[in-house]
């Protein structure tokens, strides 16, 4: 059963989105950063805002945030490598705050400032942002948990990438997981998949390789990389569904 | 974090290695580059297609992190 979040909590993790995408806006890299060093960063920032950092809650992780370096996909374990010009860093943060969670993530390159812009990584990181776009549109109430597959899976695929099979979104509020399952495709029928209806909170996730789909555990027991080891990156907002349409709830404060 | 919806595999290291011995039931004392003794099996594709290996051939062999003494003969090197 997909739990549905009451007025007052979605209120709740509207407050706590804000407040994690200012955290994810201050995280600033350059290339010589150790991996640590920025996920102390965020868990500095995180309490900061009055919030405990959702990750160190579950059984087995000891950190605030997974940061995957170029073919690292999710999970990556901080350590003491340093950034260089031009890796691909995900970096991806959860935050609970006043019994609920919300979780986003994002891809961006290190580079320091004379290095010029790559555009085939610059067009990877678009499909991402793209297809993060897209997905959400589709998560409106009536329909269903496959027409957001299906839109990240197109999207992800117009620009010549691939989506990840093995890995998908999900749920999220009291739980950091919840149910539903978001794949990054569409398999089977769009009938077949879960209705989606107001009050459900996703945290919707685009996780997608440059190149072939398989990926691996390392012998860290938590960092997924991709097989072939090309580029993967990463993109999720949590969003709450309601009657008007979906809504980023990880998004900063518009000041008007 | 993510969420997983299947079991993802172990990433495994890839050695190469020279035959030293060949034991009962498809099994193989194999010397790697780097010096170490394994006892190493065939792997099931290789016996399925009837790959012969030998005392003296050049192989592949996969580790698993599980076991440091054997090893899975995956490759037959050609000379």
């Amino acid at each position: 059963m997909i739990p549905l979040k009451s007025a007052k909590e979605i209120k709740t993790m509207e407050v706590g989105g804000r407040k994690l995408a200012w955290v994810m806006g201050q995280i600033k890299i350059k290339p010589g950063m150790s991996l640590k060093e920025i996920d102390r960063l965020a868990e500095q920032l995180i309490e900061k805002q009055g919030g405990k950092p959702s990750f160190k809650m579950v059984e087995g992780y000891h950190w605030a945030s997974c940061l995957n370096v170029n073919q690292g996909v999710v999970h990556g374990v901080p350590n003491d490598y340093q950034l260089k010009d031009g890796d691909l860093l995900s970096i991806d943060i959860g935050m609970f705050y006043q019994g609920l969670h919300t979780d986003m993530a994002r891809t961006i390159r290190a580079k320091s400032e004379e290095s010029g812009v790559r555009s085939q990584d610059e067009k990877f990181l678009e499909a991402g942002k793209r297809a993060l776009a897209k997905a959400v549109q589709a998560a409106k109430s009536g329909s269903r948990v496959g027409h957001i597959s299906q839109a990240i899976e197109k999207e992800i695929k117009r620009y010549g990438f691939q989506p990840i099979q093995a890995l998908v979104g999900h749920g999220v509020g009291k739980k950091l997981h919840e149910p539903p399952a978001i794949p990054c495709f569409l398999k089977g029928k769009i009938a077949n998949t879960e209705k989606l209806k107001s009050g459900m909170t996703l945290a919707i996730e685009i996780i997608y390789t440059q190149g072939k789909p398989k990926v691996v555990v390392n012998n860290d027991g938590w960092t997924i990389e991709t097989a072939d080891e090309q580029l993967a990156g990463l993109f999720e907002n949590t969003v709450v569904v309601t009657k008007r349409g979906p809504i980023v709830l990880t998004k900063k404060a518009n000041y008007t | 974090m993510v969420e997983y919806s299947r079991m993802i595999k172990q990433k495994k290291e890839e050695v190469l290695g020279v035959v030293t011995e060949a034991l009962p039931n498809a099994t193989f004392r194999v010397e790697l580059k780097d010096g170490r003794n394994l006892l190493c099996y065939l792997s099931g594709k290789m016996r399925m297609y009837h790959i012969k290996v030998m005392p003296g051939d050049g192989v592949r062999v996969e580790l698993t992190p599980h076991d440091e003494a054997r090893g899975r003969i995956v490759y037959r090197e050609k000379e």
